[in-house]
């Protein structure tokens, strides 16, 4: 399970950012649609801690509960030893005097505490911690969201439910969640490519850097799309140029095509020349793919 | 009576740490034999949930007070869960002198 290495001959792209809110669901949802017209494409959201792909794609679906396993513990079995408290490197289970003490949102399901329990006092008990939720809102697109209840953690565990969910797909499109830590560590494995979507910010900018140092460290090739572009990119281009990653596409700082996006609405399809200008995005993603050679 | 107080080291004439779950040792004083002991913190340097592991190891030394600077959340709970009196307080001085202004508190 653990190990993600290449599913199948599934293609899979990643959409990226380290910093939130550069664009990476417009470059989604509108790099889906285009796709969507010419062939069965799979959708993901491993933004699971804010899912907002299914806005821009509206359709009802399928909705099953993610839980994970959390320790319960067997009263007239435990002798309150604590040995399961030293095995728990997250503090989630501890011994007290008289009885156990578990807190169930610091436990990251690893089972440890009932490998190291000398008496089999501890089962394990499911615990809900989010939803999935697949639907085919389109004729070609099949969406799977994935959304961590609030106030949970555990969102490498919703992440790994969403790619269950698309293994036996060939064409996969995902939406990773910001940041650069293990949720998007999870929604990269196996990746063929990986888009990162940046902004002409100093934040932007450092944020591209830790990604595309991720994305380095993983050996995934990765390539770069510039959202809300004010014309002073050139710092961006400079690191693009130094760490050899294309620069695939830039969208301008435009208050038409935020207005669009904003209402929830795809700018492919409000504006042709966008149609034409994401298609030919995922023409160079998908080049050979795309027109069916291997 | 027992009480824990988080130590920086293992005489009574230790600095306290001003933090709850990592201090290194726990200074243990009985009120009524006045005899003192120190226990490791063996939870101290983990990554986290250190909290709950010392309340855990002090529960089951039958600790009924735990004085202390900043204690966490989790922490918090899982002392109230263990019947444990919790006095939170500025940390100046020595283990063996802050022991010894509670004793006298109570009396």
């Amino acid at each position: 399970m653990r190990n993600r290495q290449k599913v199948n001959d599934q293609m899979r792209i990643v959409v990226a950012s380290g910093k939130g809110g550069t664009g990476k669901t417009l470059v989604t949802a509108n790099l889906a649609f285009v796709l969507s017209q010419k062939m069965a494409i799979t959708l993901e959201d491993c933004d699971v801690e804010e899912p907002n792909l299914h806005l821009y794609f509206p359709s009802s679906g399928k909705e099953t509960v993610v839980t994970i396993t959390v320790p319960g513990i067997d009263e007239s079995a435990c002798t309150l030893c604590g040995k399961c408290g030293e095995a728990c490197r997250y503090g989630a289970i501890t011994a007290l005097s008289d009885r156990v003490l578990i807190f169930p949102d610091l436990c990251h399901s690893c089972g440890g505490c009932a490998l190291a329990c000398p008496a089999l006092a501890i089962e394990e008990v499911e615990r809900p911690i989010g939803m999935i939720k697949v639907s085919f809102p389109l004729p070609g697109l099949k969406l799977i969201s994935g959304r961590l209840n609030e106030g949970e953690v555990q969102t490498v565990a919703v992440i790994r439910e969403v790619r269950t969910r698309s293994e036996d797909d060939p064409l996969v499109i995902a939406d990773a969640p910001p940041g650069t830590s293990c949720p998007l560590v999870e929604t990269l494995e196996g990746c063929n490519y990986c888009l990162l979507v940046t902004e002409p910010t100093p934040f932007g900018l450092h944020d591209l850097a830790l990604a595309a140092e991720v994305v380095q460290v993983m050996g995934v090739p990765a390539g770069i799309v510039i959202n809300k572009n004010d014309g002073n990119d050139g710092d961006i281009v400079d690191f693009a140029k130094t760490h050899s990653l294309p620069v695939l596409m830039s969208i301008p700082l435009d208050r038409e095509i935020a207005r669009v996006h904003n209402n929830g609405d795809l700018v492919c399809l409000k504006f042709p020349e966008w149609r034409e200008r994401f298609a030919a995005l995922a023409h160079c993603l998908l080049g050979e793919y795309a027109g069916g050679g291997a | 009576m027992k009480i824990a107080i988080p130590s920086r080291g293992t005489s009574p004439d230790s600095a306290p740490d001003d933090r709850f779950g990592r201090a290194p040792f726990f200074a243990v004083i009985d009120t009524e034999s006045g005899e003192f002991s120190t226990i490791e913190n063996a939870a101290a340097d983990a990554s986290g949930g250190v909290g709950p592991q010392a309340v855990g190891l002090l529960s089951r030394l039958n600790i009924k007070v735990v004085i202390a600077g900043r204690i966490g959340g989790n922490a918090l709970v899982a002392l109230k869960e263990a019947g444990i009196e919790v006095v939170e307080q500025e940390m100046n001085g020595t283990v063996r002198g802050i022991c010894e202004s509670y004793s006298s508190s109570l009396k």
